[in-house]
């Protein structure tokens, strides 16, 4: 056991500061120092224990627990960071860069914390500093996006912020480990709503496809890994176990299904797909069995290693042809090969085919759901596999890759594969997917319980190879009815959108009237008579007792301007009271 | 190298559907016949080539169903938020 013990975030948020005072060729080998660092750190640098414990007024905050849990994460996590970052070498863009690594450490912080006040500390810098990697993408929807990404998340801390407060009330404790799931209180619903914003569990989802389609080409290969896997670490930490779980995970992955099949947006098609492998995860923490938590922990090491190559495989066709839309594209294997040969050992990964990593981590789970006799959930699993490999291994590739070709020609004058470095974070991303898959004991030997789980048994990979091979068959009989149209899919953000927008047509319209109006009354009703009244009295004044009350007139032509300020103050507090009123609302509507 | 792969597939066609066919089949057959279903979860998975049923018949769910509800309103121009 060593005496010292690093932080891996501090590595990485300490490397964020200098990068700016970094210049030339030296930065391109700094840049990749670092997350090497962090993950060395991670590596060889954290023995389970508790580190890094500190008093902050009355409570303890604990910065390192490390234990199975957390270190395969952190593992993962700062491996990710090294991809990711390879992946943006050749980009100019500090900033970028700093946001990027302060969302990764943000990452590390939350799944080496041990208590809830250094998981809210974290989530907010991940909040806050992957708002930054949409808003750098200087996309013309980018800014609205990016408010709207970070509004959610706040409500998703505050709803967090709430359940642990009032547990610390409670039970006088703060510390980030399991809840008793078998007697939930109103807080462990709270609790687990605030990371279920996070894990893009519906009805709290829509934040997801909006965000990551919108987000810089590197940004999203960040993004993509790091949120909503850090959330089903909390989920796995606090709430294994928790049955209602399962049904959120099974709705939310033929959810995505659903809207990847209809999408015409790569990346958005990614970004469906990101829900639907989430549900498998959120299922696995439902069941709550050893099988089924280890499974959700492989399944998220796997999903975030293909899922980030995805990502940069279609953030590479953007990148150089910038285009993301299939009606935009398709025949680009000319093109692209070596984008086109990553992105479909990608796509093989996720969709769970033999030697590819998602074949050795998704099973685990639907097998836990079998084993604990809940049938209907092992179908629906298997049914969103299905959909899986139609939407990953057949739409994307067919209407990108291969098939006709929509681009235009300047697009495609504009395709060849991109820089060395996005080459060589796909190769990295595409070695660990196979090697995942091929030698089990890896990742099998880093799961935090002790795994007999066989994936390669003659009945596993003939069930697969058969619901993949008709999959394909029913793909090729009704791909008339999956081909793209230049359209976008409503979701449940339409709500919050149009409330919005009903707020400012309320603002600008009614209360607007209102106000003309008051203005008016008051006019009319103030004004005038008092000017006629002083007018009167200036006459009388002038003509009748001029210098017996000499003044009177002056003095009312005073109470005149006084009642006028008065009416233009009244407006004003008008217009605080509606802002006020307007903001009360929002908070009692969001939070 | 990979291009002229692709190309090379895309010259043949017919006989890569024939291939495909032949896969089909195999698979099946192989279901119905050599794979041992003694640990099987259910009892359905002994019906044989179940899973290439349940493949075929979810699979054409799902583009039946995203096809239905995109037109129930879901589907929407582009420019529908702006």
């Amino acid at each position: 056991m060593i005496d010292f013990w690093i932080h891996p975030s501090l590595i990485l948020i300490i490397g964020a500061l200098i990068l700016p005072f970094v210049k030339g060729m030296p930065k391109k080998a700094f840049m990749v120092m670092i997350p090497l660092l962090a993950f060395i750190d991670v590596w060889q640098f954290c023995p389970k224990g508790v580190f890094g414990v500190v008093q902050f007024m009355d409570w303890q905050l604990t910065f390192g627990r490390v234990d199975k849990l957390s270190l395969i994460f952190a593992y993962v996590m700062s491996l990710m960071g090294i991809i990711g970052t390879i992946y943006s070498l050749h980009q100019d863009d500090d900033l970028q860069q700093i946001a990027a690594w302060f969302y990764v450490a943000g990452s590390l912080g939350i799944i080496l914390a041990g208590d809830y006040l250094v998981v809210f500390l974290f989530s907010e810098i991940m909040a806050f500093s992957s708002v930054f990697l949409v808003w750098f993408s200087r996309r013309p929807k980018s800014i609205a996006t990016g408010f709207r990404y970070l509004l959610v998340h706040t409500v998703g801390g505050l709803i967090l912020l709430a359940g642990f407060v009032l547990r610390y009330k409670a039970a006088g404790d703060l510390s980030f480990n399991l809840l008793d799931v078998t007697h939930p209180h109103l807080y462990t619903y709270l609790i687990m709503m605030g990371f279920m914003v996070n894990a893009a569990v519906p009805p709290f989802h829509s934040w997801l496809p909006d965000t990551y389609a919108e987000a810089s080409v590197t940004g999203a290969v960040f993004m993509c890994a790091f949120t909503t896997k850090t959330a089903i670490y909390t989920l796995i930490r606090c709430l294994a176990g928790m049955h209602v779980l399962i049904i959120f995970g099974v709705i939310m992955a033929l959810y995505g299904v659903v809207y990847a099949v209809m999408e015409n947006d790569s990346r958005r098609l990614l970004a469906w797909s990101i829900m639907s492998q989430l549900g498998y995860m959120v299922c696995g923490v439902g069941i709550g069995t050893e099988l089924a938590i280890n499974g959700a922990v492989a399944h998220a090491f796997a999903h975030i290693l293909y899922k980030s190559l995805l990502f940069m495989g279609c953030g590479s066709v953007l990148y150089m042809t910038g285009k993301s839309k299939f009606t935009d594209l398709g025949g680009l294997y000319r093109k692209m090969p070596r984008t086109l040969v990553y992105t479909m050992v990608g796509a093989l990964s996720m969709a769970a085919l033999p030697f590819f990593s998602g074949f050795v981590t998704k099973s685990m789970i639907i097998a836990a759901g079998f084993e604990e006799h809940m049938y209907w959930v092992g179908f629906a699993l298997t049914m969103a596999s299905a959909g899986t490999f139609l939407y990953v291994c057949l739409k994307l590739p067919y209407l990108m890759f291969f098939g006709e070709s929509r681009a235009s020609e300047e697009t495609m004058e504009k395709a060849a594969d991109p820089p060395w470095n996005m080459q060589l974070a796909m190769a990295i991303g595409a070695f660990f997917c196979i090697f995942i898959g091929s030698y089990t004991p890896y990742l099998y030997n880093m799961l935090p319980y002790a795994n007999e789980f066989n994936a390669y048994t003659p009945m596993h990979i003939s069930e697969t190879m058969q619901v993949v091979a008709f999959t394909a068959l029913a793909f090729f009989l009704l791909r008339k009815n999956i081909m793209p149209t230049a359209q976008i899919s409503l979701d449940i953000d339409w709500f919050y959108r149009m409330a919005g927008r009903g707020f400012f047509w309320l603002a600008k319209v009614p209360l607007q009237t209102i106000d003309t109006w008051v203005g008016v009354i008051y006019r009319v009703v103030g004004l005038v008579p008092l000017m006629i009244t002083a007018k009167f009295w200036s006459w009388f004044d002038w003509n009748a007792i001029d210098g017996v009350v000499d003044g009177s007139a002056r003095s009312v032509r005073g109470v005149g301007g006084v009642v006028r300020k008065a009416q233009t103050t009244l407006q004003y507090s008008m217009f605080w009271a509606t802002a006020i009123g307007g903001l009360l609302l929002m908070l009692y509507v969001f939070t | 190298m990979i291009v002229e792969f692709v190309d090379f597939l895309r010259s043949r066609m017919a006989g890569l559907a024939k291939i495909g066919v032949g896969i089909l089949v195999l698979l099946v057959c192989l279901d119905a016949l050599v794979i041992n279903k003694h640990h099987a979860h259910t009892a359905i998975e002994h019906f044989p080539a179940f899973w290439s049923i349940f493949g075929f018949v979810v699979a054409a769910i799902i583009i039946i169903v995203a096809k239905w509800f995109g037109r129930q309103g879901i589907r929407q121009k582009e420019d529908y938020y702006d």
